[in-house]
């Protein structure tokens, strides 16, 4: 795969993390800093899939989804009903735990020294699919009434409640689908890097990834997909900068969170700049014509 | 007014990234040309500056967790490099060092490598001493075919030692052996030089060298007639290792073996003296400078061995700390060391291949290179079947009371 | 056999005296502006390597270095709030932006360490001629631990003094509940918040240099403030005595995991524990609520 080729497809793998990102703290406003540890549950369930079973790319995506959904379950029922900084505590010792785990079992997950040469069966038109697909079903989740439910549990989950709304379901719902989200771009970290260990998918990446919906804005699924493709080639165009390329977008980040707090989107998506233009467009074309009658 | 600024500031951004993605692609253009028509560039009155330039990649972890190591072994080949630029450089040209940041994460390495490979046209690539990291880059390697150097301690990392054993054919460890190795050399020490029998193994379970390390000195100790009477792990971000300490002492163990990183280490030896435990420890590089300096009080350590490619208080090391000193304004380290040989093995590799073809550099690499004299050693030589150093010996030492001393050079 | 449980407890309690200290200055930014400050990790770390250079050019003793290094820590958290949270203070921005803008500004200070710092570790000279007590023959505790769990208990009641007896307190209080009120009552909320800041990153020095002290320097020190964060929320978030005991919660259980089920899966024990324990008492040790903000 070509330079260009590699870049693309991680700045896919980086959407569809941060897409899942977006359904638990730019929807339903769960916060959670251990989201990477789905990622690599996912990651881990192709590794073994494919290299001790040989199983073909389809299947271990859907089994490495429905392990992450299972997961992102299972750790879910305790906490949902808890406090917000709760769960992202429980959430951060969740992913400590997963390490802990794939590191002491090495005789499956082959522990410190990770698996190693995982085929790389991905490519840029599957990359692609999986990402409009990804891209259809929040969009349309946003637009449900689980959406909606979600948003409302976000702004305030007592009046949401106190509409009927069951707060824990809707929290859980999310948490589960983007807990499957995520572990779809664990997939695709597998076959994309042929390599994977325990020790990459620590806190720093959900953090990342938090900060990435933040700045594109927190209603904004456009915001989030769009940020994620500059911020994944920002850090392509940053390299040279060797070691100052931390320093260099923590700055960028800083000034964006204090000078536009809303984040570039805000609350609108592509649509709504549509029709803004739309309308101006339109709009002074129908003044255009109103003068020339006159 | 808001809209409008994010409006803005959206623009804006985009525009940059077009710049950047633009510079980017324009690049490959721009060097490939000269790239293409190399030798005749040679002879060719004054060129474009890029053209009588060897390109060499760097990929480290400079600011990710294992910082600390690598921005050692980044600025090991930094010194190499100016000072080779300084003496006219390699076959008469300069070389340009691009170094990119991993952030000690696979992903990125792999998009690094291929940056490197792609659009700055380099003809090697220097990194690591993180074996994951190393073996991150055996399927990418294979199919761009740049010649990676490294330190992976870890034989997976060059060989497929598990499978049909088969070497990766452009990855190479330089400058130091591999783990197992380096546990047989200290177990055979320890083994023939003292009577002691009963070994705890104590070892970050998160850290690939280390467990690489313990599985040969396991297998080596025990054929060896020793016996492990404990083995305790910790994890990479532990901070309190007394429990494992307090169990270690219970179960009657006459030495600790630990190749655990320096940090923990300096840890784990100031626990263990608060705990009484005073015991010989049995360790690998990471116990060499600075590591007793570290120390608030470096008689805890009553004895101790240890294996390490060179011992920075050699008198023929003075010149490269100095230096080092000078350049960085730090101590240099073993891991700078490291870095600094494999810019010298790979210098002599680009000689005997005469020209910075990256085919031709692998090829070298194989075949011909031998009898170096580097820091570490002053006969090194590579081995083309096992992509590793051939022969390496390690110097092996011993602490007493807080006081290093030199004791015997010993190969695997 | 009983030497070994008092020694554990005692260990415990010496891991849990560090994490008191990072959770302290961690929980009174919490009970002021209601996010979890990531920066305070940044702020330890800088001070930490602050301390080393005074140490190394001045050769200052134990306690004047401390005194320097706590008003540099104060200054270095005023600095980083100005930075980070006055504007987003001002234009009240969620609880989520405040807690972006910390973690960046955390990755911000340790890269600026790593940059100086970059490729060896460090350590302080020696302040103490002996470094540990022998209690009886088998039990032993060290100096810097002993210090830690001094200085946190004092640092608790200092702060509850300052807190619930003095004028400051009793605005630093007042805005916590209501900054808009705070302010109509005439009390100046730019410095109130900026000294808060001041007390908070004194703490941080504190805990830099201790930790330095206990462990080494290296600028991974910084991760340290996710167990602060951890035992400040077992403690009760928001609840000043309650770091102290989450924080010795924390210590005792990992302590004691560690001895009971090995160290490769206490990470996941105590991600089991953790969940238990915030199920049955979700209001954390203390048992006070502190009210998210809305």
């Amino acid at each position: 795969m070509s330079y260009t080729a590699t870049v693309i497809l991680n700045v896919l793998i980086t959407m569809v993390a941060v897409i899942s990102m977006y359904v638990l703290m730019g929807l339903t406003g769960i916060f959670s800093m251990g989201q990477a540890s789905f990622m690599c549950i996912g990651a881990y369930a192709v590794g073994i899939l494919a290299t001790k079973f040989n199983f073909p790319f389809l299947p271990s995506v859907i089994i490495a989804i429905s392990v992450g959904m299972l997961s992102a379950f299972l750790v879910g029922i305790p906490i949902m009903k808890l406090r917000g900084d709760y769960v992202a505590m429980i959430t951060l010792a969740f992913g400590e735990a997963i390490v802990a785990v794939l590191n002491t079992f090495s005789n499956v997950t082959g522990g410190a020294m990770g698996i190693n040469r995982i085929p790389r069966d991905i490519n840029l038109p599957i990359s692609f699919v999986i990402v409009f697909l990804v891209v259809f079903l929040v969009l349309n989740f946003k637009n449900s009434k689980f959406g909606r439910q979600c948003i409302a549990v976000k702004n305030d989950p007592i009046s949401a409640a106190s509409m009927g709304i069951n707060v824990t379901r809707i929290k859980m719902t999310a948490f589960v689908f983007s807990g499957g989200l995520t572990a779809l771009s664990g997939a695709m970290v597998a076959y994309a890097t042929s390599f994977i260990d325990p020790n990459s998918f620590g806190s720093a990446k959900s953090i990342e990834w938090i900060s990435i919906v933040f700045v594109g804005g927190i209603n904004s699924l456009s915001g989030s997909v769009v940020m994620a493709a500059l911020f994944s080639i920002l850090t392509e165009a940053l390299r040279t900068a060797s070691n100052l390329r931390t320093l260099i977008q923590c700055v960028i980040i800083l000034l964006i969170i204090n000078f536009v707090p809303n984040g570039l989107f805000g609350e609108h998506e592509f649509k709504d700049i549509f029709l803004w233009l739309k309308k101006k467009v339109v709009g002074r074309g129908r003044k255009t014509m109103k003068e020339a009658e006159k | 007014m808001k809209k409008l600024m994010a409006m803005a500031m959206a623009t804006i951004m985009v525009l940059s990234l077009l710049a950047g993605c633009g510079t980017n692609s324009a690049a490959p253009e721009a060097t490939q040309t000269p790239a293409a028509t190399q030798v005749p560039a040679e002879t060719q009155a004054p060129a474009e500056s890029t053209a009588d330039k060897i390109v060499i990649g760097g990929i480290n972890d400079l600011t990710g967790s294992r910082s600390v190591t690598g921005n050692a072994i980044n600025n090991g080949v930094t010194l190499a490099i100016e000072e080779i630029n300084a003496a006219g450089g390699i076959l008469g040209r300069q070389i340009e060092y691009i170094i990119y940041d991993n952030k000690n994460d696979g992903q990125e390495t792999i998009n690094a490598y291929t940056r490197l490979a792609d659009v700055d046209k380099a003809s090697a690539v220097i990194t690591t001493d993180a074996s994951g990291i190393f073996m991150s880059l055996i399927e990418v390697s294979t199919e761009k075919g740049v010649p990676v150097l490294g330190m992976p301690s870890d034989p997976r990392a060059v060989m497929d030692t598990e499978g049909t054993g088969e070497v990766y054919p452009y990855c190479f460890l330089t400058g130091q052996c591999n783990a197992p190795q380096q546990a047989a050399i200290i177990a055979q020490y320890v083994a023939e030089n003292t009577d002691m029998k009963k070994a705890a193994l104590f070892y970050d379970q998160s850290n690939a060298y280390a467990v690489a390390y313990m599985n040969g000195f396991r297998d080596l100790w025990t054929s060896k007639g020793g016996e492990i009477t404990i083995e305790q792990t910790c994890n990479s971000t532990d901070q309190d290792f007394s429990t494992q300490l307090s169990k270690i002492k219970a179960s009657g163990a006459e030495f600790i073996c630990t190749p655990n990183p320096t940090a923990q280490l300096v840890i784990m030896v100031q626990q263990a003296a608060q705990l009484g435990l005073n015991i010989p420890y049995v360790g690998a590089q990471d116990m060499s400078d600075p590591f007793l300096s570290l120390l608030d009080d470096p008689t805890v350590v009553s004895k101790a061995y240890f294996q390490s490619s060179v011992y920075m208080g050699d008198p023929s090391l003075d010149d490269f700390c100095a230096n080092y000193e000078a350049r960085f304004g730090e101590p240099a380290t073993i891991k700078a060391v490291n870095g600094y040989d494999s810019m010298y093995i790979l210098k002599a590799a680009i000689e005997a291949a005469g020209s910075d073809d990256r085919n031709a550099i692998k090829n070298a690499m194989e075949a011909s290179i031998s009898n170096l004299d580097l820091l570490c050693t002053d006969s090194y030589t590579e081995d083309g079947t096992t992509h590793s150093p051939k022969d390496l010996g390690m110097a092996v030492y011993e602490i007493t009371d807080g006081v290093l001393e030199y004791k015997d050079y010993l190969q695997p | 056999m009983t030497y070994y449980y008092i020694q554990l407890i005692i260990n415990g309690i010496a891991l849990g005296s560090v994490y008191s200290l990072i959770a302290l200055g961690f929980t009174l930014i919490f009970s002021v502006l209601k996010f979890s400050n990531f920066s305070h990790g940044g702020v330890m770390v800088v001070s930490a390597y602050f301390a080393y250079i005074v140490c190394k050019n001045w050769n200052l003793g134990f306690v004047p270095m401390i005194l320097v290094t706590v008003i540099f820590g104060g200054l270095l958290s005023c600095l980083a709030q100005l930075i980070g949270f006055e504007r987003l203070r001002r234009t009240k921005g969620s609880s989520m932006l405040f807690f972006v803008s910390s973690s960046n500004l955390g990755t911000l200070l340790q890269n600026i360490v790593i940059l100086m710092f970059a490729s060896s570790y460090y350590s302080y000279p020696a302040f103490f001629s002996k470094s540990y007590f022998q209690i009886t023959e088998n039990l032993t505790i060290a100096v810097t631990d002993m210090i830690m769990l001094g200085l946190s208990a004092a640092g608790i009641l200092i702060l509850m003094y300052i807190l619930y007896k003095t004028r400051m307190g009793i605005s630093i209080r007042a805005l916590s509940m209501d900054s808009d009120t705070a302010k109509l009552m005439g009390i100046n909320v730019s410095l109130v918040m900026a000294l808060t800041f001041f007390i908070s990153g004194m703490l941080a020095a504190i805990a830099g240099v201790l930790c330095g002290m206990k462990f080494l320097l290296y600028p991974q020190l910084k991760d340290l403030v996710m167990k602060g964060m951890t035992a400040s929320i077992l403690g009760g978030l928001g609840n000043i005595s309650g770091a102290l005991y989450g924080g010795i919660l924390l210590g005792l259980l990992e302590v004691f995991m560690t001895s009971f089920v090995g160290s490769s899966l206490q990470p996941a024990c105590t991600f089991l524990f953790a969940i238990i324990f915030l199920i049955f008492r979700p209001q954390g040790i203390s048992g006070k609520f502190v009210k998210e903000k809305v």
